[in-house]
């Protein structure tokens, strides 16, 4: 089965906005990736669990104190768009 | 030259009070800046002023300068994972990797080079540095973490780099350069304050001249961590204890995979197996095995890892740190605007990917698919470890190709050359890539896998083969 891709429809979900040029390169490029990948449709994982961590850990939590957190000035020094303690975003709306 | 010492010897002196740090650390300043006009594998170095040297004053890695790949938080020193979009980004905290380092007294001399974000087998997938291979400077230093291979292969006084893989970038690179990379098992070193690429996959680890010198390294960095939780609950311990000085193998097996011997260039293929003959010569029993698995590794390695990128990489709008525009638009807008105009051609090509492969309608067709491949990976690699020690093959299938050989190869070819430290990396089992020869002068790696939290034994043969 060959795969087509619909490129508009994932960059709008990634949040990217593609020149002319960029949507012809990735669906070209995807579609040779997801084709030469398609390859693991051959193996058969009925009744397998997927793996999320290579080393399995259950359940690790610290311990549930207060500990010093950065102060507000510190964790708005790596932006330029603040507005007094506040970070300052686009429009949502 | 007084300071080519070894790791060790220098931290054996510096114990005992014997080095001038003020001397040392101008001569370190100078060669480091004469290596980056060659190889431009730095993307910041600090200064280290009278003030720093004078704070030198104990600890178990005392005085020894440190390099750290970009994408590892260092407070107050830019950190841009080798990014455009996170360029000028100063952390106000360290990585714990880092403040164990700076505990013991390590001090970190430079952020070395990458592929932005990690992603990347050359090292070209950046703007902001133009990594070169420290053997042949027409070629690649292998990536993602280039600038420490680079580091850890050239620079002539003691010192360790500090690299990340997810599919390969520690292995790739000590492979490329001539050193020695140590890829821990996924969770034995804390990924607190690392600029993530992939969770469930990515890992810190040293990348150094010697074996002895990563095993000190690991030692000091290793252990679990209140602020990873995917830490592993186990106390870190003395690595160098494992270092083989007789070359004594006796007793040792070592598994050998037919698949990792396929599509290998053919003069990779006869230095390492002669390394392997020579494993064989120090007593270790070498046993062919099949791991069938490989070839679906490659695909199930870039559909989990674009996949978890995908969402990693939504963090960079444009807002908290990092690059950003005037705010004007709709945050839709707006954060397509930021995103479109800073990621790298490669960064939009994976984010793509992975977005594509968590899609609705394609999710279990790819992601999940892929996770239950991974598996079917450890289920596999796990079987040949009831009966072996270690597994054994070549690191990549080639040498470090030149620039303009790179430039004609696609995507899906780059993605491919990666397969055989994939399997390692997918499993989360430690490996360690180790020099064995070379082709025309440029370097050949061998790597040695083991089961998970097995560091010792991959350090243990490690040694054997640099000690023979």
């Amino acid at each position: 089965m060959t795969i087509k891709i619909d490129i508009e429809k994932i960059s709008s979900t990634a949040k990217l906005k593609l020149t002319d040029n960029e949507k012809k390169l990735f669906t070209k490029d995807l579609e040779s990736i997801l084709n030469a990948f398609n390859n693991i449709s051959k193996v058969n994982t009925d009744n397998i669990k997927p793996t999320f961590h290579p080393v399995e850990v259950k359940n690790i939590t610290r311990e549930d104190k207060v500990e010093k957190s950065l102060d507000t000035e510190t964790a708005l020094s790596n932006t330029k768009n603040r507005q007094g303690r506040y970070f300052l975003g686009p429009r949502a709306i | 030259m007084k300071y080519r010492q070894s790791v060790s010897e220098f931290l054996k002196e510096s114990k005992k009070g014997n080095i001038d740090y003020s001397d040392f650390y101008a001569y370190v300043a100078e060669q480091t800046e004469k290596n980056n006009k060659k190889f431009d594998f730095l993307v910041t170095m600090p200064d280290i002023d009278e003030k720093t040297i004078k704070t030198i004053s104990k600890g178990n890695l005392k005085g020894l300068p440190i390099t750290a790949k970009d994408a590892i938080c260092t407070k107050g020193i830019q950190s841009s994972a080798g990014a455009e979009i996170l360029k000028g980004y100063i952390p106000p905290f360290d990585a714990t990797c880092i403040s164990r380092i700076k505990k013991e007294g390590g001090i970190i001399i430079g952020k070395t080079a990458q592929d932005e974000f990690g992603f990347g087998t050359f090292c070209i997938n950046t703007a902001l540095n133009k990594a070169k291979n420290p053997n042949d400077i027409s070629r690649s230093p292998g990536g993602s973490s280039g600038g420490s291979g680079i580091a850890a292969a050239a620079l002539d006084f003691p010192h360790v780099s500090l690299g990340e893989s997810t599919g390969g970038s520690i292995s790739c690179p000590a492979s490329f350069c001539g050193a020695v990379g140590l890829t821990p098992t996924y969770g034995r070193v804390s990924r607190y304050g690392l600029i993530d690429y992939a969770n469930s996959l990515d890992k810190i680890g040293p990348i150094g001249k010697t074996t002895e010198d990563v095993a000190t390294i690991l030692s000091h960095i290793a252990g679990q961590d209140p602020m990873d939780s995917t830490s592993a609950p186990k106390k870190s311990e003395d690595y160098t204890k494992y270092i083989n000085k007789d070359a004594n193998l006796k007793g040792t097996n070592i598994a050998v995979p037919k698949e990792f011997f396929k599509d290998l260039d053919a003069k990779v293929e006869k230095n390492i197996r002669d390394g392997i003959a020579q494993l064989e010569s120090l007593g270790a029993n070498i046993n062919e095995v099949s791991l069938k698995m490989t070839d679906y590794a490659t695909a199930a390695y870039y559909m989990i890892a674009t996949a978890e990128a995908s969402t990693n990489l939504a963090k960079y709008s444009g807002m908290r740190y990092g690059q950003s525009e005037k705010i004007e638009d709709h945050f839709d807008e707006y954060f397509q605007k930021v995103r479109s105009k800073y990621f790298t051609e490669e960064s939009k090509r994976r984010i793509l990917l992975g977005t594509f492969a968590r899609m609705e309608g394609y999710r279990d067709q790819y992601y999940l698919k892929a996770m239950k491949i991974r598996t079917l990976i450890i289920e596999e690699m796990n079987k040949v470890f009831k009966n072996n020690d270690a597994i054994v093959g070549p690191t990549m299938p080639i040498i470090a190709p030149k620039f303009t050989e790179i430039d004609k190869l696609s995507a899906i070819d780059i993605y491919t050359i990666d397969t055989l430290s994939i399997m390692p990396n997918l499993a989360g089992t430690p490996m360690l890539s180790i020099p064995c020869g070379t082709i025309n002068n440029m370097p050949i790696g061998m790597q040695i896998i083991s089961s998970h939290l097995n560091e010792g034994r991959i350090i243990n043969i490690g040694s054997a083969l640099e000690n023979s």
